[in-house]
C-alpha cells in the first residue's frame, strides 16, 4: 500500500503542540490528560522504534499510516466518549484490546475485515450505529480507518489481546438476593384473619383483615349503605346497567334473611353480567375491531374473541383455564366436542388482537416488534411484571434478564401469528369448523382452484393460438402500422390483422424509434426515410442479414417507398415464420435472437390484448363457457365458513438476544424457556417438538406460581371497589405500588385458587362482605388522614364509565337492545376502517349494549373517547376517572343524549293514568332509581311550566312545547352527578 | 360565576383576564372559581423548568413528505449529475423501488438578508426567510407514512405513546382554561390518526382536542359536540342548567364535601362558556380584509389551509398552548412531483407567510414557535419517471419564532440530499429541542407508566443548541 509523503512528520511534536492543545483543552479535562498520555506514548513508541523491531508482521508504513491516519481521527473524533475513564457503551476506542473487546454491542473491529467491523459500519453511518453521532467523518477517513483494519489493524505497543476476546462479554445477568425476595414473588400462603375488637361488622374474614386496620387507626367503618343504594351499587357493579324500578321493589320488600345474597345471585345468573365482566377483561386484553397504528384495518372477525370472553364470564369458567386456552388454547389436549375445541382455539385471540405496524419496510424488525407486543401483553395482564423492559436490556429492578426475554420471544417466534410480514402484511385467521368441515371445505376449494387452472390452461392455449397466428404475419402488421395494405398475393393476406396488435405494434415502433439496437431499426429507419449514405452500422447489418439490397434503398416516390416497405416487411415476415414455425435455432444468431425476444416479450408488440377472447375459436369458445359456468356453481357451493383471529404453532425456533433490542446485533442463541428468575419449583421445561406456549400457561396458572391468582385477585377487587389493594393492577414489580393490605390479598389469592380459580365465588366473597357494603358517608377525621381511602374507611363512590352511561340512558328510555353477540362492524374483514381522508364509516346509532359498538383503534367513538374509555391499543388495568369540560357538552349537546331524553319524555308523557307528579317520581326512578322528595316534584313541576311557556312564546305549539319541557327536565336529570355516579 | 368576562375588551388584557375567571378546559377541582391556580387542575398553568423562550407551538404539518432537494435544500450537483446512478449505496431499507439520481423540475433563488436558498415552490415564504431557521440534516427513523408520522408526533415508531402536544400541555398546562389547551385542526384520519394526538397513557386532559378532520374543509371543522343537536336557545339551555346545578348543589351538601363531584358542577358552567367561546373565536369574520387576503381566504386554492393558519393566530393569542395545521396526505408524490408538489405548495405558501407575518405584527412570533414539515423527505432519485419516493434519511424541516435562530441553515445532507450527513439532527434532537424552548427539560419531563418512567424522546434526544438564538 501506499502512502503520499508527509515532509511535515514529527509525531511528538504534533501531539503537543499548543495550538491542538489550547483547542481540545476547552472541551474536556479528562479529554486533554488522555491527550497527554498518548502523546508519551507515542513519544516512546518513536524511541523503541528506532532500536527494536515492531510487531512481527507489523511494517514500519504501516504503523505510519496509523499514526498519521488513523490515529488523529481516534483522538478528535472518538476519545472524548470512548476512552478510559467511563467509556460510552463500555466500549474504549483507545487500545487495539478496547477495540477488540469492544462495548456492549460486541467488538468493534474484526481484524482484516472492516466491512464487518462495527466500527467501520457506525462510521459509515449504517443503520444501526452513526459515530460519530452528529457529523459523519470525511470519505478520506472513513476510507483510512477501513483501509488500517485491513490491514490487520497495526498498533504500536498493543497489550496482548486476550484469547477469547469476543465472549468476554454478555455474561449472564446477576440478580441480588433482595430482588428474589420481593414480596410478589413470594408464593402466597394463607394468613391467619387477623382479630378486632368490633366482632358483630364480620361478615366474611376479608372484614376482618379491613377492620383490624380500621381499628388500628382508630376509625370505625362507615355505616351500611341503604338497600337502594346498595342495589344500584350491586347492579351497576355485576352488570353495568341500572336496576329496574321492579327489582328495587323487590329487594326493598324482601324481609327475609340473605336478600342481598339473592341479588347478587340473580345478577351473577344475568346474561347481562358477562356483557359487563368481559368488558373489564376486554381492557385488559387491549380488546379492539381494527388494527390502529399506521394501516387500520378491519378486524372483521375480533368479535368472536370477544363473544367468547363475554361467555367465558358468563359460564364462570375457571380462571386458569382462560388463561391457559388464550395463550394455548390451540394446543390443549383435551375436549368435550369441537365447538369447545373451536372455542379455546378463538380464546388465541388473544395473542393476535394487537396493534400491529403492518406497513413495515424491515419485516424481521415488525415480527420482533409483534411478538414484543405479545410478550409485553401477557406479562403485565397475568402476572403484573414489565417483562418488555427486558428486550433492551436486563430488567433495571425486576429479576428478569436479557435472555428470559429472548427465551420467551423464542416461543412466539415459533408461534404463528401472521401469515406474512410483508406491507401490508397480513394476520393469520383460521376456520372455525370441524376437521372433516374444514376437510371438505379444502377439498371443494381445490376443485376450484383446479377448474380455475383448467380456465387457465385453455385460455393460454388459446392465447397461444392466436398469438402464433400473429407472429407469423409480423409483415402486415409493420405495414399496418403505416396504414399501408398488403398488396395481393404478397405477405399471405389471409391473415386479418387484429387492431389490439396493430397497435400495439405501433406503440413497440414509437418506442424503439431511438432505440439504435432494435431489431427493428432497419424498419424504423426505412419508414422515415434517411439518407441511405447516413446508415448506422447496426442497420447495415440488419439489412444485410434481410439480404435487403441497400442500393435499392432511395426511394424517389410514394409508390417506389411503399414497395420498399412490402419488401423489406416480406423480408421481417419471412425471417419471424422461419423463427416462430420452423424452428429457427436462435442459438447462434444474435440478430434472430433479438426478433424472438420481441416477439415473444409479454410487454411487447403481441401483447395479450384484454380482449383477446373474442379471437378464441369456437371450439375453445364453448370450452371456455362450459368451464366457467362450473366454476360459478362451485363457488356458489362453497359454504361461509366462520373465521377467528387466532395462531397456531409455527417451525419450531430459538431466538439470539438481541442487544439493545436490535434485530441487527445478536449475541448468542437462547433456547425457548420460561424465565429463570421466576422459575418455579418444580421447573417447566420446554418440550423441543414445541413453541412452548402450553408450558407458558401451565407455568402462569401452576399453584406455585406467585403472581398470577394475586394479580387476578387483585382486579376483581378493584372492579369492584375502584382501587385495587396493589394500586397499580398491572404492575407487581419494584416500581409498582405495595399492597395496602398484604394479607388479605395473600387470603384472597389462595381462596381464588382454592375455589377452583371462580370469579363467580370471588364476587359473593366481596360483595356480601360488610366492606362492600359500606356506604359512601363522609368522615372528616378520616378523610383528614387517609384522604385517599387506603384503609377503606368508606365506600369509594364511583362515575360511571362510558358504556354504563351509554347503557343506563338507553335503559332509562327503554331504547336498549339486550340481544347478544356478533359484529356491528360495517367494514369488511381487513378493509381499511379510517383511509387518507375518509371519515370513520361506522355508525353508532345502533340501541345495542355498548360491548357491541365496534371499537376502532385511533378512531374511537367520540363518546366512547370523552368518558375515558381506555385506549384500546394498550392494555389497561384501570380506566382513568377524568371530569372534563367535553363531558359536559355531550350531555348538554349531543344528537344521542337529545334523543334518549326525548324517548324518555315521550314514554312519561305516555302514561295516561299520571300527573305530572307522578311522572316526576317515574323519572327518578328510571334514572336515580329513587322517589323525588316533596320539594324536588314541585320545583320541577315549576321548571316544566317555565320552559314550556317560554318555548311556547317562541311560536311553537304547546304539545311540542310540553315535549321539549320534560325532556329538558329529563336531560338535567341524567346530567346530575346522582345519574353518572354509583354511590 | 363571579364575573363573565367582557367579551369586548381588547385582545391582550383579554387573555389575562380569561386566565383569572375561569375553571379549566380540562380536569377540575375544587369550588374554587380561580381552579386554574388550583394545582388540582391538571391543565392550570404550571411553571416551566427554565424560563422558557417560546410559550406556545404552531405546527404546520405537511402530510405525505415534502420533498427535500425540491423545496429548501438546494443541490446543483443533483442537476450536474441527473440521470445517473446515485454513486453510493441506497439504505438497506427502502419502501420501494427507485431509479437514478433525479433533478428537481424547480428552480432555486437565494433569498433575503441570509441569502439562503430556496425554491420557487415557496415564493411567499421565501419572503420570510430571514425569518426561518431551515433545518437541513432532519432524519427519522421510519420509511412508511404511519411509522414516520407517529414518531413525528409522538417519538415512536412502534407503540402508541402520548403525542408531543400532550407531553407539552400535560408540563405547562395552558393558559385560557376556557379552550382546551391542545388543539389540532382537521387531523389525518390515516396513518395513526388519533394517536398522533392522543394522550395514550397520560390523563385524558391532555389530549388534543380535534377540530373536523381531513375530510372536511376548515370553515367546518368543530369541536365535537360544541353544537346543540337540537338548536336549543341560549335562554332555554341556560334554564335546564341552573336546574341541573340546583339539583347537583343540593344533593351535594347532603351527602358531604366531593371534589370530583363539584369539579363536574362546575364543568356545566365552563361547558357552557366555551360553547360561547369556541365559535366566536372560529368565526373570522371579524377580521379585515387585509389579513383575510393575508392568508390567502379570498382564493379558493388557498383558503382552506389559510382558514386554519388563520385559527391558529387567534388560538394561540389566547393563550392555547399547542397548535396543528395539517396539510393532509398530499405531498406524497411518488409520481408527478411537478405537478403536485406545485399545487401543493400553492395551497399552502401564502397561508404560511401570512401567519409568519401576521404573528410578527401581532409581537407573537417572539413567543410563537412555527414549526414546518412532514413525516419524512423523498428520495432524490426517481421513482418511475418523475416522482421520489419516501426518505427518512435526510430531509428538511423549518422553525421560526419561539427563541430559534432566525436566517439560520443548519445541518446538510450529502452532495445529492439523500443522507444528513452535517449536524444531524433527529426527530428526537427535535423534540428535545422543542421543549427545551419552550423551557422544559425533556430528560425531567416524565411520567410513570407500568412500571417506567416515560419522555417524549424516549431514552434518546439532543437539544440542537446551535439553533437557538
Amino acid at each position: 500500500m501506499q502512502f503520499p509523503e508527509d515532509p511535515h512528520l514529527d509525531w511528538a511534536c504534533h501531539f503537543s503542540s499548543e495550538s491542538h492543545f489550547e483547542s481540545m483543552a476547552d472541551r474536556n479535562h479528562s479529554f486533554v490528560a488522555i491527550l497527554f498520555q498518548l502523546s508519551q506514548v507515542v513519544c516512546l513508541w518513536l524511541i523503541a522504534a528506532g532500536t527494536t523491531e515492531v510487531a512481527a508482521n507489523t511494517s514500519r508504513e504501516e504503523l505510519d499510516f496509523f499514526e498519521r491516519r488513523v490515529r488523529p481521527v481516534l483522538v478528535e473524533h472518538c476519545f472524548e466518549c470512548h476512552s478510559s475513564d467511563t467509556p460510552e457503551s463500555e466500549l474504549q476506542l483507545d487500545s487495539l484490546a478496547g477495540m477488540l473487546t469492544g462495548g456492549i454491542r460486541g467488538p468493534s473491529i474484526v481484524v482484516s475485515k472492516p466491512d464487518e467491523s462495527l466500527l467501520v459500519r457506525a462510521i459509515r453511518h449504517g443503520e444501526i450505529l452513526k459515530m460519530p453521532p452528529k457529523t459523519k467523518l470525511s470519505p478520506t477517513q472513513i476510507a483510512d480507518i477501513a483501509a488500517w483494519i485491513e490491514m490487520g489493524a497495526p498498533w504500536p505497543d498493543s497489550e496482548p489481546i486476550p484469547a477469547d476476546i469476543s465472549t468476554s462479554r454478555g455474561a449472564e445477568a446477576s440478580f441480588s438476593e433482595e430482588q428474589f425476595a420481593f414480596w410478589s414473588l413470594q408464593k402466597p400462603v394463607r394468613p391467619v384473619t387477623p382479630g378486632v375488637q368490633h366482632g358483630p361488622w364480620i361478615r366474611t374474614p376479608i372484614d376482618a383483615f379491613i377492620l383490624h386496620r380500621l381499628e388500628a387507626a382508630g376509625f370505625s367503618p362507615a355505616p351500611p349503605a341503604s338497600r337502594r343504594t346498595l342495589i344500584r351499587r350491586a347492579t351497576f357493579d355485576l352488570t353495568g346497567l341500572p336496576p329496574t324500578p321492579e327489582e328495587i321493589q323487590t329487594f326493598l320488600t324482601d324481609q327475609r334473611k340473605g336478600a342481598f345474597a339473592r341479588v347478587v345471585e340473580r345478577l351473577l345468573a344475568s346474561p347481562r353480567y358477562g356483557e359487563r365482566w368481559g368488558r373489564h377483561w376486554l381492557d385488559v386484553a387491549r380488546y379492539a375491531d381494527s388494527n390502529g397504528l399506521d394501516e387500520n384495518l378491519a378486524y372483521g372477525n375480533a368479535f368472536q374473541y370477544r363473544d367468547y370472553v363475554v361467555a367465558a364470564f358468563n359460564n364462570d369458567k375457571p380462571f386458569d383455564r382462560f388463561v391457559h386456552e388464550q395463550i394455548a388454547g390451540d394446543l390443549l389436549p383435551e375436549f368435550a366436542n369441537t365447538v369447545a375445541r373451536l372455542e379455546a382455539m378463538v380464546a388465541t385471540g388473544f395473542l393476535s388482537l394487537g396493534a400491529k405496524m403492518l406497513a413495515e419496510d424491515d419485516p424481521v424488525k415488525m415480527q420482533m416488534d409483534i411478538i414484543d407486543e405479545q410478550i409485553d401483553t401477557i406479562g403485565r395482564a397475568f402476572i403484573g411484571l414489565s417483562l418488555g423492559c427486558a428486550r433492551c436490556h436486563d430488567h433495571k429492578f425486576d429479576p428478569v434478564s436479557t435472555a428470559d426475554y429472548y427465551g420467551l420471544a423464542g416461543i412466539f417466534k415459533s408461534t404463528k401469528t401472521m401469515d406474512h410480514f410483508n406491507v401490508v402484511a397480513r394476520w393469520q385467521e383460521r376456520p372455525l369448523a370441524s376437521p372433516e368441515e374444514v376437510g371438505v371445505f379444502e377439498s371443494q376449494k381445490q376443485q376450484i382452484s383446479t377448474n380455475q387452472s383448467e380456465i387457465e390452461t385453455l385460455q393460454n392455449t388459446a392465447a397461444e393460438e392466436v398469438l402464433q397466428d400473429a407472429r407469423q404475419h409480423v409483415g402486415q402488421y409493420l405495414l399496418a402500422t403505416c396504414q399501408l395494405e398488403p398488396a395481393d398475393g404478397l405477405l399471405g393476406n389471409d391473415h386479418q390483422p387484429k387492431a389490439e396488435f396493430v397497435q400495439a405494434w405501433s406503440d413497440y415502433l414509437q418506442r424503439t424509434s431511438h432505440d439504435e439496437s432494435s431489431p427493428f431499426a432497419a424498419w424504423n429507419t426505412v419508414v422515415s426515410e434517411p439518407d441511405p449514405s447516413m446508415l448506422s452500422d447496426y442497420v447495415k447489418g440488419v439489412l444485410d442479414e434481410l439480404d435487403f439490397p441497400r442500393s435499392s434503398f432511395a426511394a424517389t416516390d410514394e409508390t417506389e417507398t411503399g414497395r420498399l416497405l412490402h419488401d423489406l416487411a416480406q423480408r421481417y415476415q419471412d425471417r419471424c415464420v422461419q423463427i416462430v414455425s420452423q424452428g429457427e435455432t436462435t442459438k447462434d444468431n444474435a440478430f434472430n435472437k433479438a426478433l424472438a425476444t420481441v416477439l415473444n416479450d409479454p410487454d411487447g408488440p403481441f401483447k395479450v390484448p384484454e380482449t383477446i377472447d373474442k379471437y378464441y375459436s369456437e371450439k375453445i369458445a364453448a370450452e371456455l363457457t362450459a368451464l366457467k359456468t362450473k366454476q360459478e356453481s362451485l363457488e356458489k357451493a362453497l359454504p361461509q365458513i366462520p373465521h377467528a383471529m387466532a395462531v397456531s404453532e409455527g417451525p419450531v425456533e430459538d431466538v439470539r438476544i438481541h442487544i439493545r433490542g436490535n434485530h441487527l446485533t445478536l449475541g448468542r442463541t437462547v433456547a425457548r424457556q420460561l424465565p429463570a428468575g421466576l422459575q418455579l419449583a418444580n421447573g417447566h421445561t420446554i418440550d423441543k417438538q414445541r413453541s412452548g406456549r402450553l408450558e407458558l400457561a401451565s407455568w402462569l396458572t401452576h399453584s406455585d406460581q406467585p403472581l398470577t391468582a394475586r394479580v387476578m385477585a387483585n382486579r376483581i377487587w378493584l372492579w369492584h371497589f375502584g382501587e385495587g389493594l396493589v394500586r397499580s393492577p398491572d404492575n407487581f414489580g419494584q416500581l409498582g405500588e405495595r399492597p395496602t393490605h398484604p394479607g388479605l390479598l395473600d387470603w384472597l389469592a389462595v381462596q381464588f385458587v382454592e375455589s377452583g380459580w371462580s370469579i363467580k365465588q370471588m364476587h359473593r366473597l366481596l360483595m356480601l362482605s360488610s366492606t362492600y357494603q359500606m356506604s359512601t358517608a363522609w368522615n372528616e377525621q378520616a378523610a383528614l388522614s387517609d384522604p385517599d381511602n387506603f384503609l377503606y374507611w368508606r365506600f369509594n363512590r364511583r362515575r360511571l364509565e362510558a358504556e354504563s352511561i351509554r347503557d343506563a340512558l338507553l335503559a332509562a328510555s327503554a331504547q336498549l337492545d339486550f340481544s347478544t353477540g356478533g359484529s356491528l362492524l360495517p367494514t369488511e374483514n381487513r378493509a381499511y376502517v379510517t383511509g387518507t381522508a375518509s371519515v370513520n364509516p361506522v355508525a353508532y346509532q345502533s340501541k345495542r349494549r355498548s360491548i357491541y359498538l365496534p371499537i376502532v383503534r385511533s378512531a374511537l367513538y367520540d363518546m366512547f373517547q370523552v368518558f375515558d374509555f381506555a385506549d384500546p391499543s394498550v392494555m389497561h388495568g384501570q380506566r382513568q376517572s377524568t371530569t372534563v369540560a367535553p363531558q359536559a357538552l355531550f350531555m348538554m349537546n349531543s344528537q344521542f343524549v337529545s334523543e334518549q331524553t326525548l324517548a324518555l319524555a315521550d314514554r312519561l308523557l305516555g302514561l295516561q293514568d299520571l300527573e305530572d307528579r307522578d311522572r316526576v317520581a317515574v323519572a327518578y326512578e328510571r334514572t336515580v332509581g329513587r322517589s323525588p322528595k316533596e320539594a324536588e316534584v314541585s320545583r320541577n313541576l315549576q321548571f316544566i311550566e317555565r320552559y314550556q311557556n317560554a318555548t311556547t312564546s317562541s311560536g311553537i305549539g304547546t304539545a311540542e312545547a310540553r315535549r321539549r319541557a320534560w325532556q329538558s327536565l329529563c336531560r338535567a336529570i341524567v346530567s346530575t352527578n346522582e345519574f353518572v355516579y354509583t354511590e | 360565576m363571579k364575573a363573565v368576562c367582557n367579551r369586548f375588551t381588547p385582545l391582550f388584557s383579554r387573555r389575562e383576564m380569561l386566565r383569572t375567571c375561569s375553571a379549566g378546559f380540562g380536569g377540575l377541582a375544587l369550588a374554587s372559581l380561580l381552579a386554574d391556580e388550583s394545582p388540582a387542575n391538571p391543565l392550570a398553568s404550571k411553571p416551566a423548568h427554565r424560563a422558557p423562550r417560546a410559550k406556545q407551538v404552531i405546527f404546520l404539518f405537511m402530510h405525505g413528505g415534502p420533498s427535500q432537494v425540491d423545496t429548501f435544500d438546494y443541490k446543483p450537483r443533483l442537476a450536474r449529475d441527473h440521470g445517473k446512478p446515485l454513486p453510493f449505496a441506497k439504505p438497506r431499507v427502502v419502501s420501494g423501488k427507485t431509479g437514478n439520481l433525479l433533478k428537481s423540475p424547480f428552480t432555486f433563488r437565494q433569498h433575503g438578508q441570509c441569502g439562503t436558498w430556496v425554491s420557487e415552490l415557496f415564493p411567499h415564504v421565501a419572503g420570510c426567510v430571514d425569518d426561518l431557521c431551515i433545518i437541513n440534516s432532519m432524519h427519522c427513523s421510519n420509511s412508511r407514512h404511519g411509522g414516520a408520522l407517529l414518531e413525528l408526533h409522538t417519538g415512536s415508531d412502534t407503540f402508541v405513546r402520548p403525542s408531543m402536544g400532550s407531553w407539552i400541555t400535560y408540563g405547562l398546562g395552558s393558559e385560557n382554561q376556557n379552550l382546551p389547551g391542545f388543539v389540532t385542526i382537521c387531523p389525518t384520519l390515516t396513518h395513526g390518526g388519533a394517536n398522533a394526538y392522543g394522550s395514550a397513557f397520560l390523563p385524558a386532559d391532555y389530549a388534543g382536542v380535534r377540530l373536523g378532520n381531513a375530510s372536511i374543509p376548515s370553515s367546518q371543522a368543530k369541536i365535537p359536540f360544541i353544537d346543540n343537536a337540537d338548536e336549543t336557545p341560549t335562554k332555554l339551555q341556560r334554564m335546564e342548567l341552573d336546574l341541573l346545578r340546583q339539583m347537583n348543589r343540593e344533593r351535594l351538601s347532603g351527602i358531604g364535601p366531593d371534589e370530583s363531584l363539584e369539579a363536574r358542577i362546575n364543568s356545566f358552567e365552563l361547558a357552557f362558556r366555551m360553547q360561547s367561546e369556541a365559535p366566536q373565536l372560529q368565526d373570522i369574520s371579524g377580521e379585515s380584509q387585509a389579513i383575510q387576503a393575508l392568508y390567502g381566504l379570498d382564493n379558493p386554492e388557498t383558503e382552506n389551509f389559510g382558514r386554519q393558519c388563520l385559527m391558529a393566530r387567534r388560538f394561540v393569542e389566547r393563550g392555547v398552548r399547542f397548535v396543528q395545521c395539517s396539510h393532509s396526505y398530499k405531498w406524497d408524490q411518488h409520481t408527478g412531483l411537478k405537478k403536485g408538489h406545485s399545487k401543493n405548495a400553492l395551497e399552502v405558501d401564502r397561508p404560511i407567510a401570512g401567519l409568519l407575518t401576521d404573528l410578527k405584527a401581532h409581537g407573537l412570533l417572539d413567543d410563537t414557535l412555527v414549526m414546518w414539515g412532514g413525516e419524512f423527505g423523498r428520495t432524490p432519485v426517481a421513482e418511475q419517471d418523475d416522482g421520489r419516493n419516501h426518505n427518512p434519511q435526510g430531509f428538511s424541516m423549518w422553525l421560526a419564532g419561539g427563541g430559534v435562530k432566525p436566517g439560520l441553515v443548519h445541518g446538510a445532507t450529502d452532495d445529492y440530499g439523500y443522507y444528513a450527513t452535517e449536524d444531524k439532527v433527529h426527530v428526537h434532537d427535535l423534540h428535545a429541542t422543542l421543549l427545551h424552548l419552550l423551557g422544559l427539560d425533556h430528560l425531567r419531563l416524565t411520567y410513570s407508566h407500568g412500571g417506567r418512567q416515560f419522555r417524549l424522546t424516549d431514552i434518546y434526544g439532543e437539544i440542537v443548541h446551535d439553533i437557538i438564538g
